[in-house]
């Protein structure tokens, strides 16, 4: 059977329904199609109107009950207990200038891929392909979520990194931080061993809060820790800034 | 409904401060409307429930991950419900004995909760089902099928014997006439 053109796919991709090839296909597609793009929009526009067609059903007490007891219990543990100071001051001493001019080298070949991503990212940026794949992370069964601290220099600051181990997206949702210059952002990084790997800029609104969804250039899984620093518009290759979020993988 | 209650977006704001207090409003508000999807979807109060708990976990656990930059609160909920009892489904349709296990399928689906439902839920729902009434047949199965059932165009063919590109034009044409319709209900209602 020969594959249907891209077109006959958007009504399925709007309303959650492709299998996974079939979504990677559109997906690949919408990023560089325009008249797709403003397709898949406008059915989306009418899938969202779906959900409210089901007659409401009033829940039994003791699904409120077991839920806010659990609620209740998570609300009593925060905030979550910092990382260890040994692998923070490890972590945060990686971030200060002094790099061995061979891990320079790997990392400027490195830059090259975070750049081409980063377009990648920008290209997603604010579009259904970015709200689908956050809400898809959200309501993945294997996703996790790692607390990022403030370090001092923004000590009101937090994070959650969502994401699934064994996948290669990931969403960044952050407040608290710092406004920022003008020709400033902040670049996430993922750290394996000494190495860190800058997988995207993003700036915060005036709450001080701000997102990013990730496309790592390997299974979340491959990396150990995770930071946050303030770059020159536009990133680095390698963290040259304020290190203001740190957290452990 | 009364005026004073605070916004979905300002609760949800609370939510990502951890206050438990302003996630049991949004429960209050959506909990019935969420568990009638997933029993549509799912068709057994049990596993539907364990959705709708699951549902509110996850925005109390992400809810700074929600911004209100494309769409409501209200699409982003229940947009994690459809993904989870679909998700659900699909490991049923993997593993079917589970099915059974878990037991207790309903019969039929229980009528409106006597609970003080939101106007504008209300009014949500009623303007898609009229909307839904007034389309094709053959169009509105192919959209169900898809969205509460998450059946593949492939399933969906098998499942009611047409050809793919016939279930390809229904759900087009479906989607667009449903904007239609929702569109001139919408201009009839405030025009
Ligand atoms: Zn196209």
């Amino acid at each position: 059977m020969s594959e249907p053109h891209v077109e006959e796919l958007i009504a399925f991709y709007a309303l959650g329904a492709l299998t996974p090839e079939e979504l990677r296909r559109v997906e690949a597609h919408l990023a560089d199609c325009a008249s797709c793009r403003a397709l898949a929009a406008e059915a989306a526009e009418v899938v969202e109107a779906l959900p409210f067609a089901s007659t409401p059903v009033r829940p039994s007490a003791s699904l409120k009950s077991t839920l806010f007891a659990r609620v209740r219990a998570d609300a009593a543990q925060r905030p979550v207990e910092r990382p260890v100071a040994g692998a923070l001051a490890r972590m945060a001493g990686m971030f200060l200038p002094g790099l061995a001019v061979a891990s320079l080298v790997a990392a400027i070949v490195l830059g090259g891929l975070v750049f081409a991503l980063q377009g990648e990212v920008a290209r997603l940026n604010a579009s259904l392909e970015q709200q689908r794949q956050a809400l898809a992370l959200i309501a993945s069964p294997g996703s996790q979520t790692h607390a990022l601290q403030g370090t001092e220099v923004a000590p009101q600051a937090v994070g959650t990194l969502v994401a699934d181990p064994q996948q290669v997206a990931a969403l960044l949702v952050v407040s608290g931080l710092p406004q920022l210059a003008p020709d400033q952002v902040y670049q996430l990084w993922l750290i394996r061993g000494e190495q860190p790997t800058g997988v995207g800029v993003f700036t915060v609104d005036p709450n001080g809060i701000g997102q990013l969804l990730v496309q790592a250039p390997s299974p979340i899984a491959d990396f150990e820790a995770v930071g946050l620093t303030v770059e020159p518009e536009g990133g680095s290759p390698l963290p040259t800034g304020d290190l203001v979020l740190i957290g452990t993988l | 409904m009364s005026d004073i209650q605070p916004r979905d977006e300002e609760l949800v704001l609370r939510v990502g401060g951890g206050d438990s207090r302003a996630l049991e409003m949004l429960y209050e508000r959506y909990a019935s409307a969420l568990l009638g999807l997933a029993m549509k979807v799912l068709g057994d109060r049990a596993s539907a429930e364990e959705v709708v708990q699951d549902t509110f976990w996850r925005v109390w656990r992400y809810a700074s991950a929600f911004r209100a930059q494309r769409g409501s609160f209200a699409n982003w909920l229940f947009g994690i419900a459809r993904n989870l009892a679909i998700d659900e489904l699909r490991r049923r349709r993997i593993r079917p004995q589970l099915v059974q296990a878990e037991g207790s399928p309903l019969g039929g689906v229980e009528g409106p909760t006597d609970l003080a439902e939101e106007a504008w839920l209300r009014e949500r729902r009623e303007r898609i089902l009229r909307a839904l009434e007034r389309l094709p047949e053959a169009q509105r199965r192919v959209l169900e099928l898809a969205y509460f059932q998450g059946l593949t165009r492939q399933e969906i063919a098998e499942s009611t014997g047409e050809p793919l590109g016939t279930v390809h034009t229904r759900a087009r044409l479906g989607l667009n006439k449903l904007r239609e319709l929702l569109r001139s209900q919408h201009v009839q209602e405030t025009g």
